[in-house]
């Protein structure tokens, strides 16, 4: 693409390299890719200084996930940095540039020994930037909690270029504020996340795959609860819904012993393991890459784990999504959307009154994505004019208009 | 005549909720780190958010600094009020006000001790992970505002990792509940980001934490060294096996006579030059198979002895000993210099040396216990604050253990935060830009910086930040003249301090 179709300074013009769409309802702007940090720090400084307004991405597989900015001049893509600047197998840690796409960051970890989380889909299409300006967990929640427990530490561009870190490479680590933790899942609206340092876990020996249809969504959920309760570390546990039938679905991973003990107590209720070791993975990857996510339109909601129940009840999931998948333990429900996503955003204030949150990603659709936060979006404001008062982060992208 | 701000606040909390009297002001001039000291105008100790938010608009009106204290047990001058002003004490804030055995969640007051939590989840089989060794005092607020740590949290992970959600009382009194335990946050994560914030975003008076199930089994196990090279070694060879226990801790010969010495007697013994401390967790066939892959190496490493404790008792006797080592540690000296860095875990044995050789060249005794599996050191200084000379060579003795962490890929604290102690390390590990962007964060909280004033961040920071022009091409700053204003000022607490 030739850097005379903008009207941008050289500094960005130099770096178009396509158009992209910034949400699904915006219109295709430049698509700007620095190829090294300093790139990325004359990209800012150049829109700061010009009052320009961008989006940032990684790939730009999620752009549909937030709201159409409000104004953008362009999108900004760190696909071009990727790659790892720290990998400490004996200590347990990496430190990775947020263009790597999550494929590349798993095989890395599992070179030496490590099994690296968020295990999300499409791993060769998402980057850990994505991931984390998103502040997506992966399947492998169940075990390892979210993934912004295990951002040691951040590198990252604010709007006016300064280069910003926080945190560290240590596994242990409070010097400082964890500003990591703002960053997370901030939707690139505060910073430009550059390069994260993660917590590594050992790689299982072994593993176990079971899969068991139920003839109810209550019995499915009453086995998974059942099998929560064991002394058993799930890596991964879900309810999926698929071709009108609920399973059970269950993962465990880790070393040889201690999986034969486990699906040793697992079986009674889940019957034998459908698949082990490099089958379970592929089966578990499989899975993971048909989830709901990754169809155009979906809902995600989160409530309290003793709420699942009521809240299927209540929307009359049971019987009526075609694809859902649910974890009872952390007690996220996501479903594939069929209807109308603005008949699901009139039960927020109920599912609100039980607690509950719903994230809705319906691109074809005006309904909001996201609820409204309470009196603390005034904070969150106050957050933004700190760190971004021209507003070079588009607005409008994130929750109440951030 | 009383201020009429006093008296409303006296209105506000009664007569028990308020101290002024100086004599009785005397314990909330300092926490643990007793050299660095100054006397509040006033204490107050509210017992309801309600209160704590009254109370805050009072002071923002009258634009009185605000000190939070838990239980003062802080490690780096986090709850000295060094700016003056008033304290607001969390202690008689402690009731668990909901415990949800079905969600595992407790909702409690910021004030309640954290040991006191596990006690009352006890009863349905679970309990709170993080359990820093001053838990018998420490708050969960205070917990919180430090993001602490304890043995248990090499695998249960700091205290941030349990915190899902929390009541904020803003600077202006405006209470922020953001109590709902969210999956994920609905915005920006706040209650991730004020975990760890020391106090200066604002005061947290409710937390809904996270508790978990008891492990079915758990194994303590002992290895006795002949030297403090070989335990760490053996830490190192852990982590890269891959083992997961989920405490690793070292103990070095002078901890283990001081605690022998001691009503924490735990039978460590006397000769060793080191110990290593160990729980395992989970399933009878996980603890046996991470028994027994750990065993080896600890041999193969030198360990002398590998003990496994036989009763619950047995067990309980070798972890008070561990939690118990500062209180021993009285016994070396009147005073004790808590370091508290972290470096990689391939490096332990690297550190801890210079450590040794640095407390060598200053003629200090030095006492070494610490969260071996995260690289959590805690070189223990013993001194008398007398003793001028003394503390200067403690205070420098702990800057070049500073620097040394720093140059091995470390940083400056584990789990007792920065506070008024490590502030001016920030420096030594932090671009301007880092701390100017941290500040910016502080502010969007607390606007006058008047909540837990002259910590954390040193102040030029700040100042630079306001001041800050950003040219293309140049990250230079003006400021350099307040930096040393604000050096002197801390350098003074602590002369004030070694004087007494
Ligand atoms: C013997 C001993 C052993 C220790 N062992 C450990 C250990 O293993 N791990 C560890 O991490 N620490 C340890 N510590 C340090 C200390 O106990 C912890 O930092 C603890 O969290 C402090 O709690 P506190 O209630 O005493 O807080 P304080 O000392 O009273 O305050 C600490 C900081 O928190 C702020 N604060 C307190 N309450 C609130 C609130 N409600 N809202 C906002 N801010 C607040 C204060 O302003 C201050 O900045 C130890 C200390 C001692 C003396």
């Amino acid at each position: 693409m030739s850097s005379s179709l903008t009207r941008f300074a050289p500094e960005l013009d130099a770096r178009v390299v396509g158009r992209l769409r910034p949400h699904p309802r915006s219109a295709e702007l430049p698509l700007v890719a620095p190829r090294t940090r300093d790139e990325l720090v004359e990209c800012l400084r150049a829109a700061h200084r010009d009052g320009l307004a961008l989006v940032p991405c990684g790939r730009g597989s999620k752009l549909a996930w937030t709201q159409p900015p409000e104004r953008a001049d362009f999108v900004l893509s760190v696909r071009e940095l990727s790659g790892f600047t720290a990998h400490e197998p004996d200590d347990g840690t990496i430190s990775v540039l947020a263009g790597t796409t999550l494929a590349d960051l798993r095989a890395k970890a599992r070179v030496g020994g490590h099994w690296c989380t968020p295990d999300l889909p499409q791993p060769t299409r998402a980057t850990i930037g994505g991931a984390l300006a998103l502040g997506r967990s992966g399947s492998d929640r169940t075990r390892y909690a979210p993934l912004r427990n295990h951002v040691l530490g951040m590198s990252v561009v604010l709007a006016d270029g300064t280069v910003a870190k926080s945190g560290g490479k240590l596994v242990k680590n409070v010097t400082g504020y964890d500003l990591h933790r703002l960053y997370t899942g901030s939707h690139g609206t505060l910073a430009v996340i550059v390069e994260a340092a993660l917590r590594l876990f050992p790689a299982p020996e072994s593993e176990a795959w079971f899969e068991r249809e139920f003839a109810s969504f209550t019995d499915a959920l009453a086995a998974a609860r059942a099998v929560a309760d064991l002394p058993v570390r799930w890596l991964a546990l879900s309810l999926v819904r698929a071709r009108g039938r609920w399973r059970a679905c269950g993962r465990l991973a880790g070393k040889h012993a201690v999986v034969e003990h486990e699906v040793g107590l697992v079986r009674a209720t889940l019957g034998e393991p459908t698949a082990r070791d490099g089958a379970a993975a592929e089966r578990a990857d499989a899975l993971r890459d048909a989830a709901p996510s990754t169809q155009t339109s979906f809902a995600r909601i989160a409530c309290r784990p003793s709420r699942v129940a009521e809240v299927v009840r209540m929307l009359d999931l049971e019987h009526t999504v075609a694809d859902a998948t649910i974890e009872p333990t952390i007690a996220s429900l996501e479903f594939a959307l069929a209807g109308d996503a603005r008949a699901l955003a009139a039960h927020r204030e109920l599912l609100a009154k039980r607690g509950a949150s719903l994230h809705l990603v319906a691109p074809d659709s005006d309904a909001v994505p996201f609820d409204a936060p309470g009196p603390e979006l005034a904070l969150m404001h106050r957050l933004k004019q700190r760190l971004d008062p021209q507003g070079v982060f588009a607005r409008g992208r994130f929750v109440g208009g951030l | 005549m009383e201020a009429p701000w006093i008296a409303e606040l006296r209105a506000l909390l009664g007569p028990r909720g308020i101290i002024d009297d100086p004599t009785q002001l005397f314990p909330y001039e300092a926490d643990g780190i007793v050299l660095l000291r100054r006397r509040p105008e006033l204490v107050l100790l509210p017992r309801t958010t309600e209160q704590v938010s009254r109370a805050l608009k009072i002071l923002h009106r009258e634009r009185v600094p605000v000190v939070a204290r838990g239980a003062g047990t802080g490690l780096s001058g986090g709850a000295t009020p060094v700016e003056g002003g008033v304290v607001v004490s969390l202690a008689r804030m402690r009731d668990v006000l909901e415990l949800d055995a079905v969600d595992r969640t407790a909702r409690v007051q910021a004030g309640l001790v954290n040991i006191d939590l596990s006690l009352a989840s006890s009863k349905h089989q679970l309990f709170y992970a993080p359990d820093p060794s001053s838990q018998q005092a420490c708050t969960l607020g205070g917990n919180i505002a430090e993001n602490s740590g304890g043995p248990h949290c090499f695998r249960y992970g700091n205290t941030t990792q349990h915190v899902l959600g929390l009541v904020i009382v803003l600077e202006d009194g405006t209470v922020l509940d953001l109590s709902e335990p969210r999956v994920d946050p609905l915005g920006y994560d706040l209650v991730g980001l004020f975990v760890g914030s020391e106090g200066m975003f604002g005061i947290a008076t409710e937390l809904v934490l996270k508790l978990l199930p008891k492990p079915a089994t758990t194994e303590t196990m002992l290895a006795i060294f002949e030297s403090l090279d070989a335990a760490c070694d053996a830490t190192s060879d852990l982590i890269r096996a891959r083992h997961e226990p989920s405490a690793i801790e070292i103990l070095d010969k002078l901890t283990i006579q001081a605690v022998e010495a001691s009503v924490y007697a735990a039978g460590y013994p006397k000769t060793a030059e080191a110990v290593l401390l160990l729980d395992i967790e989970g399933s009878e066939v996980e603890v046996a198979n991470t028994v027994a892959g750990i065993e080896p190496l600890v041999r193969a490493r030198g360990a002398i002895e590998v003990r496994t404790a036989k009763t619950d008792l047995e067990r309980k006797q070798l972890w008070a000993g561990r939690k118990g080592a500062f209180g021993a540690m009285g016994r070396i000296a009147p005073d004790l210099y808590v370091a508290d860095v972290c470096v990689p875990r391939t490096k332990l044995r690297e550190l801890v040396a210079h450590t040794t050789r640095i407390a060598r060249e200053k003629n200090l005794k030095l006492a070494t216990v610490f969260h071996a599996g995260d690289g959590n050191l805690h070189p223990n200084i013993a001194y008398d604050r007398r003793d001028a000379d003394e503390v200067r060579r403690v205070l420098e003795a702990g800057d070049e253990i500073m620097h040394l962490c720093i140059e091995a890929g470390g940083s400056l604290s584990g789990e007792h935060g920065v506070g008024l102690e490590k502030m001016k390390a920030m420096e030594w590990l932090f671009t301007r830009e880092d701390l100017a962007t941290m500040c910016r964060v502080r502010e969007a909280w607390d606007p006058d910086r008047r909540m837990n004033p002259g910590k954390l961040i040193p102040i030029r920071a700040c100042l630079e930040m306001k001041q800050a022009v950003v040219r293309p091409g140049s990250n230079e700053s003006t400021g350099d003249a307040e930096d040393a204003g604000n050096a002197e000022n801390v350098r003074s607490i602590t002369n004030a301090g070694s004087e007494r």
